[in-house]
């Protein structure tokens, strides 16, 4: 299992994490359950109505990771984790076929493509506000992801759509190629392979 | 990741040509060409095997080839 670092925004100190390669469908399952009670109970005060209202309140609010694991009866597709004091901090799920590039840098060479990437709902301000545990979930999933893409020959290229609340965040390292109309009109960000070489650089080894 | 293990193939003269050409176009080992082509086939495999169709959309006419697997 490769090292990963997170952010214990509580101690104010970086503490070592582990990254789950391959996450099985059973435990997929079992972390989408728990994330969802977690969901419920950190919206519980609030009413339904207000909840819909809430712009605060994160876009991914309905995934449902046992739902997803649907897409590991293939094995065009991988579920990673970062894990943490015994719990999974944050997930991925990627496609390993790899899908054709478009920035002009790389079009038509394969990109390993990103279809969801959460952090755990405790680790959300949207949820238990000043409380929120860890940070950088995100970013330790990407550098896995690009870890990946370097595996499978497609030399650190990584590409995604955003939901508009993570649109600041992915624009800081990865090119934006525009609102993709084909995909719900999300934004679409793809990661070149110097620019994967240059984040992988700055890695905590 | 799980462990990999090691296989020898054989392939036609065509069959290699094929690949070979993949190869230069996506920049991509044999090995990572074969990997992608698997992974392919199985989820085109499964979803056939529970009733979908492949097809395979003409953006200029507007049109859909159906894929017999």
């Amino acid at each position: 299992m490769r090292a990963a670092w997170l952010w214990d925004r509580r101690r104010q100190q970086v503490v070592a994490a582990e990254v789950a390669p391959q996450v099985s469908a059973p435990e997929l399952t079992e972390i989408g359950i728990a994330w969802q009670r977690f969901r419920r109970k950190a919206h519980r005060p609030r009413r339904a109505s207000e909840l819909a209202a809430d712009p605060a309140k994160p876009e991914h609010n309905h995934w449902d990771w046992g739902r997803k694991a649907e897409y590991l009866r293939y094995a065009a597709y991988r579920c990673v984790g970062v894990r943490h004091a015994g719990d999974m901090q944050g997930l991925m799920l990627i496609s390993l076929v790899g899908t054709a590039g478009r920035s002009k840098s790389h079009a038509g060479k394969p990109v390993l493509y990103v279809h969801y990437l959460e952090s755990a709902p405790w680790n959300l301000k949207q949820y238990v506000g000043d409380e929120a545990q860890f940070g950088g979930v995100g970013f330790c999933l990407i550098l896995e992801a690009i870890a990946i893409s370097q595996e499978e020959g497609f030399r650190g290229r990584v590409g995604l759509h955003s939901l508009p609340q993570a649109e600041g965040f992915y624009s800081e390292f990865m090119e934006d190629l525009g609102r993709d109309r084909k995909v719900e009109n999300l934004r679409y960000f793809e990661l070149s392979q110097a620019a994967a070489e240059s984040l992988m650089k700055g890695r905590l080894k | 990741m799980s462990e990999k293990r090691t296989m020898t193939i054989n392939l036609s003269e065509s069959d290699m040509q094929a690949l070979e050409q993949l190869c230069a176009e996506k920049e991509l080992s044999k090995t990572a060409v074969v990997r992608q082509a698997l992974r392919l086939y199985q989820l085109v495999n499964v979803k056939v095997a529970g009733g979908g169709k492949l097809l395979i959309e003409d953006s200029k006419r507007d049109k859909a080839e159906l894929i017999v697997v």
